[in-house]
């Protein structure tokens, strides 16, 4: 009889991050997240309110504001990715999370499970602007960009999702799980001469 | 020449001297110097040849106009051809090369053709090497391109990196002289994010060339507090040995960073070379001006040096070009020179300035110093070989005379630097009061230009056009201008000197003379732009920054026009030349573009598979395994395997679509040609998608998983098209439509488990998490099993019982590897395309954009209940026409020749011409069930044609095979092994 237990998971990052340099004075931090729920969803026709409402309601008054922002409460961060379309991520209940967004907006948006469509990961430190602007076209700076700003860009030709979480100042990425090795290599190579530390 | 190292002053470091090689011979600098001026302090004169003549040249100027000083720097693989030495900073160990000669820079076999001078005029490669004609290939062109180009390059791969990056700032100053500083202290101090990028290492520009004083200081001191000042500033960025080389729309400017080429190797994780992409809200274009040559006899003998040149070896590099001088000047400017030789204790044999009228403060300064003083004189020649010896001029008497002399300072005025300012469209004006061409009206948006670059030459003019605009562009109000000392920079324009002897170089890295320009207005070419293209003045590394003026001055007059009216050619990207190494940066090799692995990538390349590229993925290909020969034993093990047990292919490169709401159903019937609105829930059917033109666009199962939700299935080619597409119709043509579409393809990893045994293999997998028996062909199921949902789709691709088994794909690995444990073996893309071959199943060699559905027998699935995209156009009767080519299966007559993809159908007889082709080989295969070679194909009138013999006509290969026509399903056409 063969084992049913269930299949091992395998974090996207897995292996792809090494600390370079002195890590006391590494200009970035990169922490790969794991075990983060994430969904996606697009409202349905007028139903925009309606499905802020519900979001609002279940998660400390989590403000869906359209367009390029992101948006925390507690647990949860959404981030606006297109047209009537959020991009949601929340850091416990990985494996249910979907399915209670999907439950909790109903008819108002149709939810598709990404939690294993994207890799995610964080960026901090005094070199993190100066490490995604070698790949990214957006100016990052505080009085232009700044915490809950967004963007759906790329990074040295890798899609990603981009979003202030802080003023640290802090980002998080998230790009489709497949890239995730090249965006390790274009991480690396772009923070490598001012040192990087790996968290979490 | 014989230039020496000077006592005292200079902006070099004495206490950290520097060795270097030139042609192998070891020299000595400092901390400071450029290759130029520590060769010029060595006593080197002679740098390099010329590009066409092989005529010895020597260093002309101070910076990267240069025209001659062209070297090879470094060995090896970091060897790098066409290096300006004016701009090179030593470092220690740096090694450089004369290029363009041979056997040595001494004796150059190649001189020779300057006697061939006349051979070699303007436009002469469209004269000569006419006749016969037989000879241009074999002979003329590989000897002409043997002579061209300069330098050699490494032909290594380059060990170096190189970066990329954006910046983004309110003010962007380009230039870090007077002018620049000015602007960048007025727009820093505002507070406002302020980035000055200058080419040289130092900034100050002139300041540091010149003895000039500002606020009672010495011009160099003034320049190095405001650096000191705007380094303190928070929102200041400096940017040295960074050269702002393009302007482009949106104020968007390219500039190149020489991160490390003042180093022999970059430190650790450090780039050579940063390519800067630099947003600016407005910039300051404040790029000085460049001294402009004078046209005489022999005007590129080594030793002749703009006097501008001079000042600053003799001021910032503490370097006398020469122990004779003669300085040759059209205007005040050029007695800066002669003072400053005089400071530097350098004996002056003459000066020889072309105008009558001298003031008298100069001819004061000429006799206090017992200087012979030619007023009113032209230089017409200059004798010496591989250095000057002594000029020849004609004195205001129309008398020769000759003067001994190893040093020439040459200044002719000075031509404003309007490079940038023409690089979106902006044409320079003339003025003929500074007698050159500044930036007109039309200039890039947001961007002002300042001091000598717009024609107002002098120091305080500098100073107070920066401040103004550095303010202006910051909306403060410019700080007051310091005091400056006096600064005379009047010259009379002087564009050709009548009489002289000898060539009369206007292009000095071209070999562009007098002649050329005069053989050009000759022959018609009289547009600033034709004798460009005719004579080449004006092109090459240094864009004809000494150049052009002069070209376009001599045949404005040689045309009888003025110089305004004449024009001058606008300057194009990039203003110095930039590598490729940094137009690529990091993206080269395997990182020239993002790969994308699948989940379960890693498990594949343990098991020794060979992956191939598909788009940005890597998909494995076959899987050899120890003993097997070629990669056709393996792919006929892997058939074997799925044919007769069970087998696992990655697929999950497949794009995958959830398609959600209301109108779902909808959507997938205007995309598809067949019915969906009618599937049932739990159950999947293939689709073939047409384009708005009629032709096949793609192809793929879709599952209905819920009354309102389906999951889409593409080929992973058309993944983010399809996408697109569907987008399209939802957005744009059915608005009204409540239908969400979302890619899902990297949330799942999916698998593709084939083959007799597939059935028995996912039960064991599964246990009771799911009834696999229950599931019918087209079957469609979603459950739990653990923490992992997984999808479970019964289809198939091979022909064989298969399932196509889908998890969250962080579990993707482990489950790819626990099937392979329960004995399933791993197949790749070749196996695939085997068993669909076998099948007739059509992939991307026949779903390529040019066939229809019914070219592909798949004309039946149009439904004619319902619209869909393509219908109207599919109806067309050049894609109705039977004759089309359409899908037939190949057998080899002769069942032990080989078929490959490609060859065209030729009726047996039939001459190999094109206009005889019926079609040809889509997709070939090895099947090992039927033990020969078989072939999809696109044949005219294909279906009815099964039985006959056709050659297939493959020129390019193993020549031709005659093939028997026949239907495309080779194996099990009536399915049993499918729904066994």
């Amino acid at each position: 009889m063969p084992d049913l237990s269930p299949l091992e998971a395998r974090d996207a990052f897995s292996g792809l991050f090494r600390p370079v340099g002195d890590t006391a004075t590494a200009r970035l931090t990169v922490t790969p997240l794991a075990g983060l729920g994430i969904a996606g969803f697009t409202t349905r026709p007028g139903r925009m309110a309606e499905a802020a409402g519900r979001i609002a309601a279940r998660y400390d008054g989590l403000a869906l504001v359209p367009g390029p922002h992101a948006a925390f409460a507690g647990p949860l961060t959404v981030v606006g990715t297109g047209p009537e379309s959020f991009l949601a991520l929340m850091t416990d209940g990985a494996d249910d999370f979907a399915e209670s967004l999907a439950g909790l907006l109903g008819d108002t948006a149709s939810v598709t499970d990404q939690t294993d469509g994207y890799a995610t990961l964080r960026l901090s430190g005094p070199g993190a602007i100066e490490c995604l602007n070698k790949g990214i076209a957006i100016d990052l700076h505080p009085t232009v960009f700044g915490p809950g700003a967004a963007a759906v860009t790329n990074a040295g030709h890798i899609n990603v999702i981009l979003w202030q979480v802080d003023e640290t100042p802090g980002f998080q990425l998230a790009v489709f799980r497949s890239l995730a090795a090249s965006l390790a290599r274009f991480i690396t190579e772009s923070a490598a001469a001012g040192g990087i530390a790996v968290a979490g | 020449m014989s230039g020496y190292r000077l006592p005292g002053g200079g902006a070099i470091d004495r206490t950290r001297p520097l060795g270097f090689s030139f042609d192998g011979r070891p020299f000595q600098g400092y901390a400071g110097d450029t290759l130029a001026s520590a060769l010029l302090a060595e006593g080197v004169g002679l740098v390099a040849r010329s590009f066409k003549y092989h005529r010895p040249r020597g260093v002309v100027t101070a910076g990267s106009e240069e025209p001659n000083a062209l070297v090879e720097l470094r060995t090896g693989a970091r060897r790098e051809p066409n290096t300006k030495a004016t701009t090179v900073e030593i470092y220690d160990g740096l090694k450089a090369a004369s290029q363009n000669r041979w056997p040595s820079l001494g004796f150059d076999v190649g001189a020779v053709n300057s006697l061939l001078s006349p051979v070699f005029v303007a436009g002469f490669y469209y004269k000569t090497f006419m006749w016969p004609a037989a000879f241009w290939e074999k002979v003329y062109e590989p000897a002409i391109r043997k002579a061209a180009g300069l330098g050699r390059g490494a032909g290594l791969p380059d060990p170096d990196l190189y970066e990329k990056a954006n910046a983004f700032c309110d003010v962007l100053v380009i230039g870090g002289g007077p002018a620049g500083l000015a602007a960048a202290l007025a727009a820093g101090r505002s507070g406002a994010r302020t980035i000055l990028a200058d080419e040289d290492f130092l900034f100050g520009g002139r300041l540091n060339a010149e003895r000039l004083e500002i606020a009672e200081k010495a011009g160099a001191d003034w320049a190095a507090e405001a650096v000191a000042e705007l380094a303190s500033l928070p929102h200041v960025t400096l940017m040295p040995r960074t050269t702002v080389f393009g302007v482009y729309d949106g104020e968007t400017y390219a500039a190149l960073e020489r991160v490390a080429d003042h180093l022999a190797v970059p430190p650790p994780h450090q780039p050579r070379q940063r390519l800067w992409r630099i947003q600016a809200r407005q910039s300051v274009l404040a790029a000085g001006a460049i001294e402009r040559p004078l046209v005489f006899g022999g005007n590129d003998r080594p030793g002749v040096m703009s006097a501008a040149a001079v000042r600053a070896y003799l001021n910032r590099f503490a370097v006398a070009p020469g122990r004779r001088a003669a300085v040759f000047t059209t205007g005040d400017d050029g007695w800066k020179t002669v003072a400053d030789l005089i400071e530097a204790g350098v004996e002056i044999a003459a000066v020889i300035d072309a105008r009558t009228g001298i003031a008298h403060d100069h001819e004061a300064l000429a006799a206090a110093h017992d200087i012979r003083l030619f007023a009113g004189a032209v230089v017409t020649g200059t004798r010496g070989g591989r250095a000057l010896h002594a000029v020849q001029i004609r004195d205001a008497g129309g008398g020769t005379r000759t003067i001994a002399c190893d040093l020439l300072a040459v200044a002719g005025g000075w031509n404003p630097n309007v490079a940038l300012s023409t690089h979106l469209g902006g044409k320079p004006e003339w003025r003929a009061d500074i007698a050159g061409f500044v930036p007109g009206p039309a200039l890039p948006p947001g961007m002002a230009v300042a001091g000598a670059c717009a024609g107002r030459m002098n120091l305080g003019d500098c100073l107070a056009d920066g401040f103004r605009l550095g303010a202006a562009a910051t909306g403060t109000t410019p700080p007051e201008a310091p005091e400056t000392g006096p600064d005379a920079t009047t010259a009379t324009p002087l564009w050709r000197i009548a009489g002289t002897r000898g060539k009369c170089f206007v292009d000095f890295q071209h070999d562009v003379t007098d002649r050329d320009v005069a053989l050009a207005a000759r022959e018609g070419f009289r547009s600033v732009e034709h004798l460009k293209r005719y004579t080449t003045l004006g092109m090459a590394t240094d864009q004809g920054k000494t150049a052009n003026l002069n070209g376009h001055a001599l045949m404005a007059a040689l045309t009888g026009r003025g110089i305004a009216e004449t024009g001058t050619t606008r300057f194009r990207p990039p203003y110095v030349p930039v590598a490729i190494g940094a137009l690529a940066g990091p993206h080269r090799g395997p990182d020239f573009k993002p790969t994308r692995l699948t989940a379960a990538h890693g498990f594949s390349a343990e098991m020794g598979a060979v992956f191939t590229e598909a788009g940005q993925w890597l998909r494995p290909q076959y899987y050899p395994r120890p003993g097997e020969s070629d990669w056709l034993e393996s792919v006929t093990r892997e058939v074997k395997a799925v044919r007769g047990d069970v087998g696992i292919c990655d697929v999950s490169t497949l794009g995958r679509i959830e398609i959600q709401g209301p109108d779902a159903r909808h959507l997938l019937d205007l995309a598809y040609c067949n019915m969906f609105s009618t599937l049932a829930v739990g159950r999947a059917r293939y689709g073939v998608m047409l384009r708005e033109d009629g032709f096949v666009m793609d192809d793929g199962t879709t599952a209905r998983l819920g009354p309102e939700h389906f999951v889409m299935s593409t080929t992973t080619a058309n993944a983010a098209r399809v996408m697109q597409h569907l987008d399209f119709l939802r957005q744009v043509l059915r608005p009204e439509w409540d239908v969400q579409c979302a890619s899902a393809t990297e949330h799942w990893a999916m698998f593709a488990v084939a083959g007799p045994r597939s059935r028995a293999l996912l039960q064991d997998l599964l246990g009771d998490a799911f009834d696999v028996a229950g599931l019918p062909h087209m079957g469609a199921a979603e459950f739990r099993w653990g923490r992992a949902r997984v999808r479970l789709f019964r289809l198939s691709f091979s022909g064989e019982r298969a399932y196509e088994i889908a998890v969250p794909a962080r579990f993707g690995q482990a489950l790819m590897r626990r099937i392979c444990d329960l004995g399933a073996t791993p197949y790749g893309t070749e196996a695939l395309g085997v068993m669909r071959i076998e099948k007739g199943h059509v992939s991307g060699p026949e779903l390529n954009g040019q066939t229809t559905a019914a070219d592909l027998g798949l004309g039946r699935m149009m439904s004619k209940k319902k619209d869909f995209i393509g219908r109207v156009l599919a109806g067309r009767p050049g894609l109705c026409d039977p004759a089309r080519p359409a899908l037939v299966g190949l057998k080899p007559v002769d069942r032990g020749r080989r078929l490959r993809g490609g060859g065209h159908f030729l009726r047996p007889g039939a001459a190999p011409v094109i206009a005889n082709a019926e079609g040809h080989v889509t997709s070939a295969a090895y099947s090992p069930g039927l033990g020969h070679w078989i072939a999809l194909g696109l044949l005219a009138h294909g279906p009815s044609r099964h039985g006959e013999t056709m050659l297939v006509h493959d020129p390019l290969r193993d020549g031709d095979t005659l093939v028997e026509i026949c239907d495309p399903v080779f194996l099990d056409p009536e399915g049993s092994r499918l729904h066994a």
